[in-house]
This record gives structure tokens, C-alpha cells and sequence, in this order.
């Protein structure tokens, strides 16, 4: 299921991206797996329809999703084609790991608590170690 | 032609095209005490007045096809302008209807403006389409075999104790009845695809019986449709047509019109109750769950 916010000052489109690759690092969507056509996201989230065309094309340009005619839009990769190198690329995820983890700090969590969500989320994108 | 029965006949079939083509403004106009503070009223007007229109249109071109008919003496015309009934379907679908639901606000499948958390289901619904290849094989198979064992009897009796106007029925009957049964399918297969595609707006946690309500409700609102209008339509108009041509008695004809008539339209209507049951339970339930969350 893919849940949208209408008070997130996250873009409903970005909303939507992060979702799908949510969706997709769980495991929750495989390679072949379809998604629901443009309308019909758009018709049961409440949305325009641009908003979810925008999203699934910056998941295509990715080269996570495909779409073509009569198969509608599947998933093509779980691993992203990347157009940074891979030293830049492990720099902006350690930054967004950080900003995410000063947030935590931030909101009164301590080294216990930060690391049981880190320990989650880990479990839930590769299982249980 | 002075016998009272048929001039009765004759009088309710003139009256049938004009009273099917104002049944969608009549039946929207009773539903407007129905109206309260939610509904849109500026809109409402505008379709309303869209709807007098398009139905004084559809009048306008029936009088006018009908008139031409008479003066003219032509048969096909006079066919013509008793078909002008199946324009009630453009005016109920695409008028009428539209104005029911902003009437009944509570059967529309819009999510509410307030809800700010959204879920939505990852099923692609135009792959769970409940209609498989064999059901229009079937309704294929049967219309077929009805069309082809009208035209074998046509072939095989007497016509020449056939009036000119039987041998011309039978004769534009052959051709209409396929082209009837072309038309409602194609009617029918995009009808069903723009019934799968309809809203499904799942509660802020996608709970599972609601799932299970919408996934019923679709499936038995394209099997409705199949059932009603690609099969069990074009095989009652497909026996009408094989009867009239093998029987030639317009009585038993006309009784068993009547009878099919009736029994069609009372399966419709079991049909539309059944889906509006269904509707009222997915708005009981998405109303149950947004008065406590997380359920």
C-alpha cells in the first residue's frame, strides 16, 4: 500500500517517490511486479494525475521502474542506475543518515532509543541478522 | 384497424420512445428533495439545465424522425424513430447519473477533503477483471447460434405467404440484431473497464475487510453488467427474432416480449439494489473507521 500525507511540506510527488523506494528496498515490490496505472493511483489517492505521471517518470529516469504499452508500469530493477560516482554517492547518503540521526537527537531520543530504530529499519530492509 | 386492443397498442407505442427519453429528467427531478447543505447547488443547476436540453433534443429528433416517416411511408424510418428509445442510455449514463451521485453524497467513492493521510492499494484492478475470455465466448457462441438458426428458418419457410412488411422486418432484423449485439458489447467491455477503474480510497491504515468490500462490490457490479447486457440482452432479442421469424404470431410474440421485458428489467433492478446495498456498506464502514482510526 503506498500512504501519501496532505500535511507534509514534503511534495506530494516527492511523497510518492520516497514511498515506491521504500516499497521497493522492503521488498514489498519485485523486479516484474506491476503498478496500478496513473488514473487510477491518482483516482484513490485523491490527487492529479500529473503528480503520480511525475513521480513514475523520475522512478523510470532512475532506471527502478518501466513502462510500456499494454504492460502498463512495472518494476524493472531494485537497484538504482546511478548517474553519480560512488564515493559521491556514499557521501550523500552518510549526509542524509546524519541529518536523519540529529533530527533524533534533536527530538529528545537518546543513543539507546537511536539505535533500536536504526536496528529496525536494518532488520526490515535485510531481515533479521 | 378499428379494433379498441389495437389501438391501445398502438397509442402505448407511441408513447414508449418519448416516455423513455424523459424518464432520466423525471426521475432526477423526484430525487431532488434529496438535496441538503453539501450539495453543490450552483452545479447541480447547470446539469439539470444540461439534461432538459439534451432530453428536449433527443424529443426534437424523434418528432422530426417520426413525422418524416409517416409522410414519407417509409419503413425504415418508422424502425428508426421507435429506436430513438435507446437514446434514454446517453442521457441516464451521461447525465443523469452524475446528478444521482452529487444527490447522494454518500454513495460517491470521493475521498473526504478533510482526510489528510491517504492510502492506496498497489493492485493494478484492470488485471482483476472478474470477465474472462469464456464469458464472451459464450455470449459469441449464443448470439451466433441464434442469428445463424434465424437466418436457416428464414431460408427454409414459406415466405411468400410473408406480408411486405414481415419479409423487410425479417430482412433488417438479420442485419440489426448483430450490429445490436456489436454495439452493446463494445458499450459494455469499455463500460466495465471505466467500472474497474472507479475510486477505491482505502482508510489511513488500507484496512482489510474494506479491501474486501471493494474488491466485491467490483466484482459483482462487472458481473452484473456482463450478465444483463452481454448475455442475457442480446439472447432474449436473439429468441424474439428466431420465434417471430418461425412462429409468425405476433401474440405470442408480444407475450413473450412483454414477459422477458419484465423479467430483464427486474433482474436489473435486483442488480442496481444490490449494488447500491454494497455501496452503502463500504460508506458504513469507511465512516466507521474514520470516526475511530486505527481500527
Amino acid at each position: 500500500m503506498i500512504t501519501i500525507s496532505l500535511n507534509s511540506p514534503i511534495p506530494l510527488h516527492d511523497q510518492l517517490v520516497q514511498e515506491i523506494r521504500r516499497l521497493l528496498a522492503d521488498g514489498t515490490l519485485k523486479v516484474g511486479d506491476e503498478l496500478p496505472p496513473v488514473r487510477q493511483l491518482a483516482n484513490d489517492l485523491g490527487i492529479n494525475l500529473n503528480t503520480v505521471a511525475r513521480a513514475y517518470r523520475e522512478l523510470t529516469d532512475c532506471g527502478l521502474l518501466a513502462t510500456s504499452r499494454g504492460r502498463g508500469t512495472v518494476v524493472l530493477s531494485t537497484v538504482e542506475k546511478t548517474t553519480e560516482k560512488p564515493a559521491e554517492e556514499r557521501k550523500r547518503i552518510e549526509s542524509t543518515l546524519g541529518s536523519a540521526l540529529a533530527d533524533a537527537k534533536i527530538a529528545g531520543l537518546n543513543r539507546k532509543e537511536i539505535e533500536l530504530l536504526v536496528l529496525r529499519q536494518l532488520n526490515k530492509l535485510w531481515g533479521v541478522s | 384497424m378499428n379494433d379498441p386492443a389495437i389501438l391501445v397498442l398502438r397509442f402505448f407505442q407511441f408513447l414508449f420512445v418519448p416516455i423513455f427519453l424523459c424518464a432520466p429528467l423525471v426521475m432526477v427531478l423526484s430525487l431532488l428533495t434529496w438535496r441538503n447543505e453539501t450539495t453543490d447547488r450552483e452545479l447541480l443547476k447547470t446539469k439539470i439545465r444540461t439534461l432538459s436540453l439534451a432530453t428536449l433534443s433527443c424529443l426534437a429528433v424523434w418528432l422530426i424522425v417520426l413525422i418524416i416517416a409517416l409522410v414519407t411511408r417509409s419503413s425504415l424510418l418508422q424502425l428508426l424513430s421507435t429506436m430513438a428509445w435507446l437514446l434514454f442510455f446517453p442521457l441516464w449514463f451521461g447525465i443523469a447519473m452524475p446528478i444521482a451521485r452529487l444527490l447522494f453524497a454518500v454513495l460517491q467513492p470521493a475521498i473526504p477533503l478533510e482526510q489528510q493521510k491517504r492510502t492506496a492499494s498497489l493492485v493494478n484492478r484492470q488485471r482483476k477483471n472478474p470477465i474472462q475470455w469464456w464469458h464472451w465466448g459464450l455470449s459469441t457462441v449464443a448470439c451466433t447460434g441464434l442469428l445463424f438458426a434465424t437466418l436457416w428458418i428464414g431460408r427454409h419457410i414459406d415466405q411468400s405467404t410473408w406480408t411486405p412488411q414481415q419479409s423487410f422486418l425479417w430482412f433488417w432484423g438479420m442485419l440489426g440484431y448483430p450490429a445490436l449485439v456489436i454495439f452493446t458489447n463494445a458499450v459494455l467491455y469499455f463500460g466495465v473497464r471505466a467500472s474497474l477503474a472507479e475510486p477505491e480510497p482505502l482508510d489511513s491504515h488500507g484496512n482489510v475487510e474494506l479491501q474486501k468490500l471493494y474488491d466485491d462490490a467490483r466484482s459483482n457490479r462487472a458481473l452484473s453488467m456482463f450478465w444483463l447486457l452481454g448475455f442475457l440482452q442480446p439472447v432474449f432479442f436473439g429468441v424474439c427474432l428466431f420465434l417471430s421469424t418461425w412462429i409468425q404470431s405476433n401474440n405470442l410474440i408480444a407475450i413473450l416480449g412483454a414477459t422477458g421485458g419484465t423479467l430483464l428489467g427486474l433482474a436489473g433492478s435486483w442488480a442496481g439494489v444490490n449494488a447500491t446495498l454494497q455501496r452503502l456498506k463500504i460508506a458504513r464502514l469507511k465512516m466507521r473507521l474514520e470516526s475511530s482510526p486505527g481500527q
